[in-house]
Order: C-alpha cells, then sequence, then structure tokens
C-alpha cells in the first residue's frame, strides 16, 4: 500500500505542477438548437423562426442568435466555446463568406437579441456596427442603446447623411439605410426632423444636420433616450463578463485582424470597458504579453475617462518601448494636463521619446512650451520635436524647417512630415511620400501656399 | 488486486509523464519567449545600435541582407503605397519589427520606431534582449569573446518561429504542416531549404543565404508551379497548372500576391484577342463577391469565355488531388483560390473554329492591380487547333 500511496501522491503532484492556473468558471456548452430546426427552411421561415424566439420569449437560443447574426464583414474571427479555455472562449478563423445570402437574417437574430435583452452579445452587437449591410448596423445600434451604450450613434447619423460609416468600401441601399436609421433615431428621440429617404440630397443633408443637433444636445444634457438601457457595469452578467474580459485577451494573441476587431469593440464600449481593460492589463504584464499591453493602450486612448489616463500614465513608463510608446500616442488622444506632464517626464527616455515628442504636438499650447524647452543631441528627436512644434503652434512656429521635411531624402520623414501637416492644415495638397521628386516640390508649394 | 491497482497507477503514470514531456516543446518555446533559461545572460548591455555596424565582421551577410527585401520591408515603394505610408501602423509590427524574442517565438512582433530604411533588421532574429546578447547558430568564431555584439551559439536561429510571428499571419505555416515536407525524414523541408538556402561565400565560409529569395525571385517562383499544354486527339487543349515546387499554397504568403492564367487566342484571320482563364489568389478580407467554386479536391466546374468576332470558349476544370502530399484537411480561407502544394487545375479548352492557336501564359503579380509588364512572366505554352 505504500509503494500506491506514494505513486497516489506522485500523481496529485504531478496533476498539481501541470496546470498550475485555476481555470475559471467555464460556461456550460449551449446547444444550437434553433440552428438545427430552421435548416433547410426557406429564407422567410429561417427569419419568421427567428422572429418568434423573440415574440415568444424564447430562452436557451443566445448561442444560436449570436452565430446567425454573425458576418465576415463584422469580425475576422468567431468566438467559439472551449472549456478548457480562459473565460470559457477562444477564437477561430470566420470561414463563412461570400455573396451575401441573409443579411435580414441577420437582423432578425439582432431583433431578437435585443428584445431578450441578452446582455453576452454586448461585444458582438459592438462589432455588428462593421455589418457590410446597413440595416443590420442600425438595429445593431438600435440594440446597443438599450443595452445602454450609445456607441452606434454616430453610425445612424451617417446613415441618414447618407455616407458609409463602416470600414467597407461600400454600402448597400443607401436609401434603405437612411430610411431604417430615421425611424430608430425617431423612436429612440420621440422627435421627427421631417427626413424622407426619397427626398433630394438638399433636403435629406438638412434633416440629416437637423438629427445632428438633436443627437449632440441630447449627448451633453445626459437625458436618456427612449428605451435606453444602463450603461453596461462589469458584474452586471456573468456571461457578458467573460466574453468582454476574453476579448480584452484577443488584442495580444496572433492574428493582427483579431487585434483590430477586439481594440475597437473594447473602444466602442467605452468607460464601461475601463474596468476589464485593467484586468487584462495585469494578466499581460503577468504573462509578459508585452502585445496585449500595447494593444490595451491604444484601446484607452479612445476611451475619455479619468480612469483611461491614470492607466495610460502607468503604461507609458513600462519598460517595453513599444508599450510606452502606444500608451504616449494614446495620452496624446487624451491631450489632458497630467498626460502632458507624463509626456514630458517619458522624453527622458529614448526609447520612447519620439512618440512621446509626437503626442505632445497634439497637445495644443500645453505640448508647445514643453517642446520650446526643450533640446536633446538625438538627431530623430530633432526632426520629431520640429514636427510636433509646428503641430502644437498651429502651424505657426517650425514653418520651414518642417516644410522641409517633406523634400526629405528619407521616406519615414516624409510619411512623418506628411501626417502632421495634414492634421494641422486638413489637407494633404496632393502630396505622395513616394511620388517623384517634382510632383512632391509642386505639392509642398500647394501646402506652403495654404499655411495659416 | 493491489497488483492491479499499481499497475494502473503506474500506466497513469506513465501517461502523465508522456503528457508531459510531449508538453514540453510549449514550454521551452515560452520559456525562450520570456528569454531566460536558453542563454547565457550578459552583465553588459549589448552595445550594437544599427545592423550596419554588424558589417564590421559579417560583411558579405549583411551584403546579401542589403539585397533583399527584408532590408526593403519599409522602403518598398509597393509596401508604401499599400499602407498608405504605414498611416495603417498595423502594417508596422512585420515591416519594422522589434526583436521576435521579445515578444515570443511563434507571436507576432511589436513596432520599433527607428531605422526605418533597415526594414526587418539583424536584431529582429539574432536579438535576445533578455540575455544583452545576439545569437547565431553557430560555431562561433574566433573573435566572438571580445566582439561587441556578446555572441552566442542557439539552436533557435533556424527555428521556424522566427519565420512564423510574421508569415504566418496568414497562414503560411499551417499550410506547409500540411504537406509531406513537414514530416520528419529524408524529405523534410522547412522555409530554410527553400528561402535561406546554403551558399558557399566569397571568404570560403558556407552559411545561409541572407537574400531570403522569394516572392520577389524570378528562379524560385518559376521552379514553385508549371504550366502544361497540349491538343487532345478531340481537339480540345489540355492544360495543366500545378503547384510541384511551393511547400505551400501557390502564390503564397499575403492576400496582395496573385498569380493569373492568360490567354491569348490567335484567329485564323490573324487577329488576337486576350483574356483571363483563370486567377489564383487569396482575395481581401472585403471582396465578398470573390467565390473559390473549386472548394474540395476534385471539384469541377464549367464556363465560358467570350472572344468577341472570334466566337467563344468553353472551359472545364478540375481541382486534381496533390501528387506527393497528403490533401489539406484544414482550409482558413475557403474563398482562397490558391493552389495548395502538390496539386492541379486541370482544365479541357473547347477552341471556337475561328481560332488558329491560342499561347497560355502564367504571370506572377506581386499585388493584384499589377500590369502584365510589371508582372512576372513564369512560363507560357503555345498550342495550335487541330
Amino acid at each position: 500500500m505504500r509503494v500506491e500511496g506514494t505513486v497516489l501522491a506522485g500523481l496529485l503532484l504531478l496533476c498539481a505542477c501541470s496546470d498550475p492556473a485555476p481555470m475559471p468558471q467555464v460556461p456550460p456548452a449551449t446547444e444550437h438548437k434553433l440552428i438545427a430546426e430552421i435548416h433547410g427552411l426557406t429564407p422567410e421561415a429561417r427569419i419568421q423562426r427567428v422572429l418568434d424566439v423573440a415574440e415568444k420569449h424564447e430562452q436557451g437560443h443566445a448561442a444560436s442568435l449570436l452565430q446567425l447574426m454573425k458576418d465576415r464583414s463584422q469580425v475576422a474571427f468567431h468566438i467559439v466555446r472551449d472549456a478548457k479555455a480562459p473565460f470559457g472562449w477562444k477564437v477561430e478563423e470566420f470561414t463563412d463568406t461570400g455573396a451575401d445570402t441573409r443579411p435580414m437574417e441577420r437582423v432578425a437574430a439582432i431583433v431578437a437579441l435585443q428584445r431578450l435583452q441578452v446582455r453576452e452579445a454586448l461585444p458582438d452587437l459592438l462589432l455588428a456596427l462593421d455589418d457590410r449591410h446597413p440595416v443590420a448596423v442600425n438595429h445593431a445600434a438600435l440594440a446597443l442603446i438599450t443595452f445602454g451604450c450609445r456607441a452606434g450613434l454616430q453610425h445612424l447619423l451617417a446613415h441618414a447623411e447618407g455616407r458609409n460609416p463602416t470600414t467597407l468600401e461600400f454600402m448597400a441601399s443607401p436609401a434603405f439605410a437612411g430610411e431604417t436609421a430615421d425611424a430608430i433615431l425617431r423612436s429612440i428621440t420621440g422627435e421627427d426632423t421631417g427626413y424622407n429617404a426619397d427626398a433630394g440630397f438638399a433636403v435629406k443633408q438638412e434633416a440629416a444636420r437637423r438629427w445632428r443637433n438633436i443627437i449632440a444636445e441630447r449627448t451633453a444634457s445626459g437625458r436618456p433616450f427612449v428605451g435606453e438601457g444602463k450603461p453596461y457595469q462589469q458584474g452586471d452578467d456573468a456571461a457578458a463578463d467573460r466574453r468582454i474580459s476574453f476579448m480584452a485577451d484577443v488584442v495580444g494573441q496572433m492574428q493582427f485582424l483579431y487585434h483590430e476587431q477586439a481594440r475597437r469593440m473594447l473602444t466602442r464600449l467605452g468607460a464601461s470597458a475601463l474596468p476589464f481593460v485593467r484586468e487584462g492589463i495585469e494578466r499581460g504584464r503577468a504573462t509578459k504579453n508585452a502585445t496585449q499591453l500595447a494593444g490595451l493602450a491604444q484601446v484607452l486612448g479612445g476611451i475619455v475617462h479619468p480612469n483611461s489616463e491614470a492607466l495610460l500614465v502607468e503604461l507609458v513608463r513600462e519598460r517595453h518601448p513599444t508599450v510606452a510608446s502606444r500608451a504616449a500616442a494614446a495620452l496624446a488622444q487624451l491631450g489632458t494636463p497630467a498626460a502632458v506632464a507624463a509626456l514630458k517626464q517619458a522624453l527622458a527616455d529614448a526609447a520612447v521619446r519620439l512618440a512621446a515628442l509626437e503626442a505632445l504636438g497634439q497637445a495644443g499650447e500645453a505640448g508647445a512650451a514643453v517642446l520650446r524647452a526643450w533640446t536633446s543631441d538625438d538627431a530623430d528627436a530633432d526632426k520629431v520635436r520640429t514636427l510636433a512644434l509646428f503641430e502644437a503652434s498651429a502651424a505657426r512656429e517650425a514653418r520651414n524647417e518642417s516644410m522641409a521635411l517633406l523634400l526629405s531624402s528619407n521616406v519615414a520623414d516624409r510619411n512623418r512630415a506628411i501626417a502632421v501637416v495634414q492634421r494641422v492644415l486638413k489637407t494633404d495638397g496632393g502630396y505622395q511620400a513616394m511620388g517623384d521628386a517634382a510632383a512632391r516640390n509642386a505639392a509642398v508649394e500647394l501646402l506652403r501656399s495654404r499655411l495659416p | 488486486m493491489s497488483r492491479l491497482i499499481l499497475f494502473l497507477l503506474l500506466l497513469a503514470l506513465s501517461g502523465l509523464l508522456l503528457w508531459h514531456l510531449l508538453r514540453g516543446d510549449e514550454a521551452t518555446a515560452i520559456n525562450v519567449a520570456e528569454g531566460t533559461p536558453n542563454f547565457e545572460v550578459r552583465a553588459e548591455p549589448m552595445r550594437l545600435q544599427s545592423s550596419m555596424e554588424c558589417a564590421a565582421c559579417h560583411a558579405e551577410v549583411v551584403r546579401e541582407w542589403q539585397d533583399s527585401w527584408h532590408s526593403r520591408a519599409y522602403t518598398d515603394p509597393e509596401v508604401q503605397a499599400l499602407s498608405k505610408g504605414f498611416q495603417d501602423k498595423d502594417c508596422l509590427p512585420c515591416h519594422l519589427p522589434r526583436p521576435v524574442l521579445e515578444t515570443g517565438l511563434s507571436l507576432r512582433p511589436l513596432e520599433r520606431d527607428r531605422r526605418h530604411d533597415e526594414g526587418v533588421d539583424c536584431f529582429t532574429c539574432h536579438f535576445a534582449p533578455e540575455a544583452n546578447s545576439m545569437i547565431g547558430r553557430g560555431p562561433l568564431g574566433a573573435g566572438a569573446r571580445t566582439a561587441p555584439c556578446q555572441p552566442q551559439e542557439s539552436a533557435i536561429i533556424g527555428s521556424l518561429g522566427l519565420c512564423a510571428p510574421c508569415h504566418n499571419q496568414h497562414k503560411v505555416h499551417e499550410e506547409w504542416k500540411q504537406t509531406s515536407y513537414a514530416l520528419e525524414g529524408a524529405n523534410y523541408k522547412d522555409c530554410n531549404d527553400c528561402h535561406m538556402p546554403q551558399i558557399l561565400r566569397a571568404s570560403g565560409v558556407v552559411g545561409r543565404s541572407h537574400r531570403y529569395p522569394g516572392a520577389h525571385d524570378t528562379d524560385i517562383l518559376r521552379r514553385a508551379a508549371t504550366l502544361a499544354a497540349e491538343t487532345e486527339s478531340d481537339g480540345a487543349v489540355q492544360l495543366v497548372v500545378s503547384n510541384t515546387g511551393a511547400g505551400h499554397n501557390f502564390p503564397t504568403d499575403e492576400r496582395h500576391r496573385a498569380v493569373d492564367l492568360e490567354a491569348t487566342f490567335v484567329g485564323k484571320d490573324g487577329s488576337r484577342v486576350s483574356r483571363r482563364v483563370d486567377r489564383y489568389r487569396n482575395p481581401y478580407r472585403t471582396e465578398f463577391e470573390v467565390r473559390n467554386l473549386l472548394r474540395s479536391v476534385g471539384a469541377e466546374r464549367d464556363y465560358q469565355i467570350s472572344l468577341a468576332s472570334l466566337g467563344s470558349v468553353d472551359v472545364h476544370v478540375k481541382r486534381v488531388a496533390p501528387v506527393g502530399h497528403p490533401v489539406q484537411t484544414t482550409v482558413a480561407y475557403p474563398e482562397s483560390t490558391q493552389i495548395p502544394a502538390g496539386e492541379s487545375r486541370r482544365y479541357k479548352v473547347f477552341l471556337p473554329p475561328a481560332v488558329e492557336s491560342v499561347t497560355f501564359r502564367l504571370y506572377y503579380r506581386t499585388q493584384p492591380f499589377q500590369t502584365d509588364a510589371d508582372a512576372v512572366l513564369l512560363h507560357e505554352a503555345t498550342v495550335h487547333a487541330r
């Protein structure tokens, strides 16, 4: 028995050593009963069945609805249940590609998720704002309002104005997009701007302008929209928590498309994402995942909130140069006094100096004051400082030197210079960094003529 | 009874031990990523700042690298255009990378913000940041002891984990893993065999080429694929395009690459009409209408190409099983029309009576909008109507 006991102890010890990290609670596997049920039905019957789920408040179909609302235009990846993975999910390549044959089925699934108030769908609805079909985008925006998230308002306004807010290069049925956007805006505001999707361009633009004013006024006053839910808070829903937490890890995984989409989702979630981002940063530090830290720094730049600033001030001091540099760039987006102070301090570190200088350029007069006083024998930094001062002073200072950088023999200088000049003058004057010298000279002359 | 229990426990223990050992690779990779256990940590920081400083001891290697597309990864005009002057910052990590070992083998690197004209530089693969040391395959030369790069030998150099961080962003390694080249044995070949071939340098030293022949090397491109055409007894033209040389899909890597099968039909009246017969590429993610109609080996389809006044050509194409490699079962991108290793596309082309001859050309384009004049003509074959 002593031998068996030793072996058992060894086994237990080995098990303990092999798997040191306790896995968080894993959600139970959900069957895709609904998907199986609608398989083989006509498109109309499939849509009707999905809408019935919402109408009859049938429970237990969340996983199916989440799958039905997905499209390659929203994401490059699926979130797939995996009992062994942290948070219970893993990513898999999205393989459902090709022509769009089921946009209204996606809309039905989004409507069902909204009516059933499946909060687990929050991350997916935020990504659905990139759907290739504008009606799916509009309904995702409405669903998000009911979940207390206003990330889709700009998409509704853009559709009302006849613009395509997604990253895609085309947009199907702009009139349909405007009409549904208008209907949703009316439903959430209780107002009517007289928008008519069939009216002429000028009439539509005027109505769209009124929508923009109404939304701006409502946002400024803090008055809630009709049917607007409370902003999501960590702890509101265990499944949603795990899903959002998982997205904060996706920014540190292998595929760059995954990073981009996970970052976008967290940024759109806004202040509600901050506790998840903070925990993601802690996990990134614990696992030495610099990619995750750098990605989360970018996310924070898009969330204007005191807590973002505090996290970024920490991240700009990270040892990894790219993490610190991306944090510096993110601080520029916030542009607060604390951000400027942190950037000023970062100038001492050669590894983050260039990003800090560039960021100070975007901080207006407060940044300009730091830049005027700063000197170094770092040639790269000197060029970036020149451009930053040009930007921070709204093109009043370092004009000739900045314009000269547009004609530099170094393409990196030219790329940096045109990015700054474009931000300041709101035009690139037709400048192409890789164009021939004559074309560059002509563009620079034009840009000079636009200097204030 | 107790013997049985003992036996079962020992069996379980062996199983667990085996599992634990098999996990070893993963554990090693993680440790390597953290950068400590395999290296001797040098007390002094490594003093080199630029790849150009490496030329003091490795002049031939640096010259090879300067001639490579790795060194031009940032400055290449085509990349500049496609990334809009790198305003798309998500392109930077692979075109201006920090050392791979900083983020970890097989993981995507992060970007640096200086030395843009060095692109994918020496430090990307050779610098072990935690060890303050440059690493090489070895053996180290006599000067290594005092060299400013504080070098040490490491088997990591040559490992695929150094290529994968960038080149597997579009699943090239996953494709390779499904070929017979990935199986241990006499036929084993990896990235290095084709893209870092052994060379004898002028100095008499045998080493691995740092020119990295690939998409910009006509010889390696021509070896990757074959084109064969002949007129059959029924008058139809049989045409076969095969991936005979690439250990991954053809064309490979990312979505900018395209290979076009084009044909110039010459009429009996001397008129000429050029048409595209097929295109092999992995479409951009936003190209929703691009469909791969040959989803699996054995799939076939028929289509027609109009030649205006010369009539129209009927085409039958079949996806033919790979030779020398297993059928790939893991398909990352269903809409990709790339040709996996060993596979062929067999066409039967029925020429209209007005056509006298046809010349098929296989063009390699580094991006899908490239003109024929800028593309690389890989192969051509002319057949006459019977």
